[in-house]
């Protein structure tokens, strides 16, 4: 297969899905928006495409929590089928990873979709939080796949992972944890810890037992052009005066790569 | 899981099973204010009326809560508490958590409503009297209530009592006739200050028409041989109002007789577009609600900054809130409709430890909000306005002068992007036809912001009218912002948009109505929140997250079908004509009937006379310290010139992905002046925003405040990288008492400013915004009549359009060995600078003002600001940071802190006119700026700026210590670390 197709879910306060579409497209997909509305009304845009995405954003002012609104739209109107049948990859992201949360999947372990085993709960310190982070990819995913350590931005007030210890053990031993706040370059640029809302066990991303559906905090579609980082101004007269080239690219795109990539 | 209220309504809590963080916040909050609290627990509690049976209430609660992390039951108190609190909305509050559940329960099939409330679970050393203050400390009497029981009486009567705060209101009001034809001019004089009288006797509130005002309405209605309705005289206040004719900076003034904005606002852009000729990049200025200019050859950008100050002051949340709402649909409804992709704030308040008390009733009744609660609250609902409609927040800034202890000002921005053309068509123009259908688009119509929310306390209470305040639901307008703009617009569906702000409809439809030359609308097809509003209402009402369309008849059906797909709201409540006329209709009769023509061109114009006298204030004097490091590291402690880091990181300002230079730059997260934004993922072009603002000068001379404010924007934009050939201004006049000859005066050497200024450097205005009486008149907590009188503040925005986002510049300074420069030379000017105010503060308890406010030689200036961008432009500058606020010294230090380096500097030979050490440090001279420059560039950087005042003020060095000399000795020895930690103080929160 040459170039997959990618899909953005849309409407009811997602805003993130414009630039979620360019990441997918960058990175070498067809990819459209489709208000969720008018996949209701035609799912066979959903089963045409071989990547779907949940972007960020404030679903319905996220009232009773955030992405329970969209999570119950999906549930009733859509269900879950969709999302596990077939060879599709699916990725939720910021708020997109809340709604995979309350879907129930990810972490679905033993392939129990639909029963919720994990949560994203108020940041530690109440409020909404916008800075960048370091992250570890890790884990068997398709969408982790020899990233290692990146760096990113955080947008949520809801961000904290929550999960009871059995569940988070047996995510661990069945490697379900694809991402890891952790201390790399920008927390070190910027001076501010590595775990941004008091995630347990730093957990900032995680899949469900295939690895094809992945839920991350962070958001890479927003780290996708070099002078996305906060430290760009930085490296660029670092490299300008060490006669390097100036890079165009950022950390975020390789996500959206590994996705496409992972249909060629 | 719930249960069946004895009130007949269901009710469902939903607790947290472990700590909360949202309840710690609140816990700490309330320590730190010295209450006893020792656990704190928070509930969210949804209200369905009428009753539902149990069974389906067990479903539902499956539907709120997370099993995981949360509890639900009827009633999720803990096994012991001391005090209950539950915080609910009045009725008619826009109740955004409890639309949320009802899409959540019913997802739209079958609806009732739900009613969100809050419980506070308290336990600690607390007496009643401290558990009601709690209850105020976190609600509003103006659009909550708050109900506090006691272990006891919550036991006693098995929980809260819920009532749900429903809309009562039955009967279909009718308009009525007001008689003015043979109205004596102390009645007339009544009705336009105190409003239209209801049968009972008591007035509507103010119409705010004068006697001469007045009596052209009598004029017109006379010849008419008829009497207006209700409807009529409000429709024809609202059009004729200060906030949609501007008529102080329209009318005559002195000897200006096409008045102040023609003459010096309008007339600055004429003569600067003139000059540029084949480069003007103006494309639709002062006619639109916001000023486009070109972005790229596809497409224009557009800008517009509005207030929202009196809201604001009665319910900082929801006003700010609706304020960044309201700037966003101002984008919207630019042209054919924008797309909004930046937002930003200002904030000019008393500081929050700033414990003055007022009053705005007599006997200490009626409380003004704290100027603590006033911050807080702003700084939330800005987060809402802006994160909930997904635009980042980027541009904003924080200014404290106690003159805004009554009334604070708050400034809202919206940018967007607009195709410059499409379906053959220029889509920054617009024009409903004749023939083609109102239509209304959005959010339902209410009793919000009628009359801008001139009401008592006694009024409220359950089953009372819905107040008066305006509190937007940003998923509405989310919602219909993306099905307008990212597809109806493109889909040629429309012909004309406009926002609903001020006036509600009266205002939007009788401007459009100006496109085609009428408008018929019949109110009884306009939806509403409840039943009960008197037309007159539903005419002007201020409901918010609304637009007015125009849709030509054979597109009605697609337009329809598409909003209904998307969840949004439409009704075509008219029609636009080419009769000349604004004609409504309500309940099969004719409610208003008045020419355009006189609608929109009969307010008689006044011919304003004002005064001027320079105060002369007293010449501070203190000796100048050997030592300033002390003094330095007080400065930046100080609110005006602190980090405000705790307010740019809740503010979203990456969502869309175009964040280039963000709020926060460098290592240390310096709050910048300047921001970049790259809005198209395909293309290096960035837009530049910066502003200026300097009201602490307007207590010497107005002309010098806005000279400055136009010299900062300009500078500060520079400094970030802008091209001078692509950068615009936008004004907004935030005065006070503007009835009297002196604050007029004031006023006219403002804008007198703006236009020698702007025109100086070919910077032209785009758009802007006025609000004439920023002052409060109340009670003072002695029970004594007071007036506070904000600052003549002038708000100067800046955009600009930069080719490569990549050549943008940050304040940090980056390298040990760099060079550090200071461009630009220093005068003994600190008439009302923040060292003046400092320094009278700690000396004798009050600032001092001094009378040498900064000049600006707009002509020395802008050569170095073009020297400076030549340079700018071959990369020769590591660091660019703007002097202004605070002077050299705080520039300095924040580039240091920023880029988490050393500096070491000797000023010795500094082109300057000071005396004293002190005075230049911190002077705050316009003109200056502090650059960093590679030492192998050297020679370029210094070629380049041949012919302007610069000076090699020293090094950036790899240590961490700032140290500043002058004539072999030190005046600064500090190190970055412990001047961080001074910016850091977060001052004013």
């Amino acid at each position: 297969m040459a170039k997959p197709r990618a899909i953005v879910l849309a409407g009811y306060g997602t805003s993130s899905e414009q630039e979620t579409m360019c990441a997918f497209e960058k990175a070498g997909a067809y990819a459209g928006i489709a208000h969720l509305n008018d996949i209701i009304e035609n799912p066979s845009k959903l089963e045409n495409s071989q990547i779907i995405a949940i972007p960020g954003g404030l679903y319905l002012a996220d009232g009773t929590g955030s992405g329970n609104v969209m999570s119950l739209k999906i549930k009733n109107n859509l269900g879950l089928d969709k999302f596990i049948e077939g060879d599709k990859l699916v990725i939720g992201i910021g708020n997109g990873f809340n709604v995979l949360a309350g879907l129930g999947l990810v972490p679905a372990l033993n392939n129990n979709y639909g029963i919720r085993q994990a949560a994203l709960c108020h940041n530690e310190t109440a409020l909404y939080i916008n800075r960048w982070t370091d992250i570890e990819m890790q884990g068997k995913s398709p969408w982790a796949a020899g990233i290692g350590k990146i760096s990113m931005p955080i947008g949520h007030s809801e961000a904290r992972f929550y999960a009871e210890k059995e569940i988070i053990d047996e995510m661990k031993n069945k490697g379900l944890i694809a991402a890891r706040y952790c201390k790399g370059e920008i927390c070190s640029y910027l001076g501010l810890e590595a775990n941004p809302c008091g995630s347990l066990d730093d957990i900032a991303g995680i899949t469900d037992e295939s690895g094809k559906i992945l839920g991350i905090m962070p958001r890479p579609e927003r780290a996708v052009f070099f002078t996305q980082r906060p430290d760009w101004p930085y490296l660029k007269e670092h490299l300008r005066r060490s006669g390097k080239e100036i890079p165009q690219e950022s950390d975020g795109i390789k996500i959206f790569r590994n996705g496409v990539d992972y249909f060629r | 899981m719930g249960a069946v209220n004895k009130k007949g309504a269901s009710r469902i809590e939903v607790i947290s099973k472990s700590l909360d963080p949202r309840a710690e916040a609140m816990r700490k909050k309330l320590q730190s204010k010295g209450f006893c609290v020792s656990s704190l627990h928070l509930a969210d509690a949804y209200t369905i009326d009428p009753e539902i049976n149990v069974q389906s209430l067990d479903e539902i609660a499956e539907k709120l809560y997370n099993p995981l992390t949360q509890h639900a039951g009827i009633s999720n108190a803990p096994e012991k508490f001391d005090f209950a609190v539950e915080i609910s909305c009045l009725p008619g509050v826009t109740d955004n958590p409890g639309l949320a559940a009802k899409e959540a329960i019913f997802d739209s099939s079958e609806w009732l409503p739900v009613y969100s409330s809050r419980m506070i679970f308290l336990s600690g050393k607390l007496a009643r009297k401290d558990a009601d203050e709690i209850a105020g400390i976190f609600s509003n009497p103006l659009i909550q209530k708050a109900s506090v029981k006691s272990y006891g009486e919550f036991i006693r009567d098995k929980g809260m009592i819920h009532d749900a705060p429903k809309v009562m209101l039955y009967e279909k009001p009718n308009a009525s006739i007001v008689e003015i034809i043979n109205a004596d001019d102390g009645q007339l004089k009544e009705i336009g200050s105190h409003g239209i009288a209801n049968p009972d006797g008591t007035r509507r509130g103010s119409l705010s028409m004068s006697l001469l005002y007045m009596k052209a309405v009598q004029d017109y209605f006379s010849e008419k041989g008829r009497n207006p309705t209700d409807l009529g005289l409000e429709s024809t206040s609202q059009t004729w109002s200060e906030h949609c004719k501007h008529t102080i900076f329209a009318d005559p003034i002195d000897e200006i007789k096409e008045g102040l904005f023609k003459t010096y606002i309008k007339g600055a852009t004429e003569v600067i577009r003139k000059k540029k000729g084949s480069k003007d990049f103006c494309v639709s200025v002062f006619t639109d609600n916001a000023g486009g200019i070109i972005f790229d050859d596809d497409f224009l950008v557009c800008d517009k900054v509005e207030t929202h100050n009196y809201p604001s002051t009665i319910d900082p949340l929801g006003g700010s809130g609706t304020g960044i709402l309201g700037v966003i649909r101002d984008i919207i409804g630019f042209g054919m409709g924008a797309k909004p992709i930046i937002a930003g704030f200002g904030l000019c308040s008393a500081s929050s430890d700033d414990k003055t008390e007022l009053y705005k009733g007599e006997n200490k009744t009626q409380k003004m909000l704290s100027a603590e609660r006033i911050i807080e609250g702003v700084v939330s609902g800005i987060n809402e306005g802006g994160n909930y409609s997904g635009i980042p927040v980027t541009q904003g800034f924080v200014f404290f002068d106690q003159s805004y202890r009554g009334r604070p000002l708050v400034f809202a921005r919206g940018i967007g992007l607009i195709p410059r053309e499409a379906n053959g068509k220029k889509m920054h123009e617009k024009k409903a036809n004749s023939g083609d259908y109102v239509v209304m688009v959005g959010g339902r119509v209410g009793k919000d912001g009628i009359h801008g929310a001139t009401f008592s306390s006694e009024a409220m209470g359950s089953g009372s009218p819905a107040t008066a305040v305006q509190i937007g639901d940003p998923m509405i307008q989310k919602k219909m912002c993306d099905a307008l703009i990212n597809e109806a617009r493109d889909m040629g569906l429309y012909t004309s948009i406009t926002d609903n702000g001020a006036g509600g409809l009266s205002c939007s439809v009788a401007e459009m109505a100006k496109e085609s030359g009428g408008c018929y609308v019949n109110l009884d097809k306009v939806p509403l929140k409840y039943k009960g509003l008197a037309p007159w209402e539903i005419w002007i009402s201020e409901s918010q997250e609304r637009m007015t369309l125009a849709v030509p008849k054979e597109k009605w059906e697609a337009f329809s079908a598409l909003m209904e797909k998307r969840d949004v709201e439409a009704t075509v409540i008219g029609e636009f004509t080419d009769s000349g006329k604004c004609i409504v209709d309500y309940n099969g009769k004719n409610v208003m009937d008045i020419d355009m023509d006189f609608l929109h061109n009969g307010l008689p114009k006044r011919h304003m006379h004002t005064s001027f006298s320079r105060k002369v204030h007293e010449e501070p004097e203190f000796s100048c310290l050997e030592d300033l490091t002390d003094t330095l590291h007080s400065m930046l402690k100080r609110p005006n010139l602190a980090s405000f880091e705790f307010v740019s990181q809740q503010y979203d300002h990456e969502v869309q992905g175009g964040s280039v230079i963000k709020p926060l730059q460098g290592k240390g997260r310096v709050n910048g002046d300047a921001t970049v934004v790259r809005p198209r993922p395909g293309s290096k072009k960035a837009v530049l925003l910066s502003h200026g603002i300097n009201p602490s000068y307007s207590e010497i001379d107005t002309y010098d405040m806005a000279a400055c404010a136009i010299d900062t924007a300009v500078r500060n934009s520079v400094a970030a990288g802008a091209d001078l050939e692509h950068l615009a201004l936008l004004d907004n006049f935030c005065w006070c008492s503007s009835d009297e000859p002196e604050r007029l005066g004031q006023l006219k050497r403002a804008a007198k400013a703006c236009y020698e200024t702007a025109v100086a450097y070919h910077t032209p205005f785009i758009s802007g915004k006025d609000s004439m009486f920023n002052d409060f008149n109340g009670f003072d907590e002695s029970g004594k009549p007071v007036k506070i009188s904000a600052l003549p503040t002038l708000l100067i925005s800046s955009v600009g359009v930069i080719e490569d986002a990549e050549k943008s510049i940050s304040i940090d300074a980056k390298f040990g060995g760099d060079l550090v420069y200071v461009l630009g030379e220093t005068h003994e000017e600190l008439g009302g600078s923040e060292y003046f105010a400092m320094k009278g503060e700690q000396e004798r308890g009050e600032k001092y003002i001094g009378n040498n406010v900064p000049k600006v030689d707009a002509e020395k200036n802008l050569s170095l600001y073009m020297a400076f961008s030549s340079a700018a432009e071959k990369g020769l500058a590591g660091s660019a940071i703007s002097i202004h606020r605070g002077g050299m010294a705080v520039a300095l230090a924040k580039s240091a802190v920023a880029g988490q380096v050393g500096m070491e500097l000797d000023l010795t030979g500094i082109p300057s006119s000071c005396s004293r050490d002190d005075y230049e440090m911190f002077s705050e001279t316009q003109g200056r700026l502090v650059v960093t420059v590679s030492p192998e560039n050297r020679e370029m950087f210094e070629e380049a700026m041949q012919g302007s005042a610069f000076f090699l003020a020293g090094r950036v060095t790899n240590d961490k210590n700032f140290r500043i000399t002058k004539k072999g000795k030190e005046i600064v020895n500090t190190s970055i670390d412990s001047l961080a930690q001074s910016y850091r103080k977060d001052g004013g929160y």
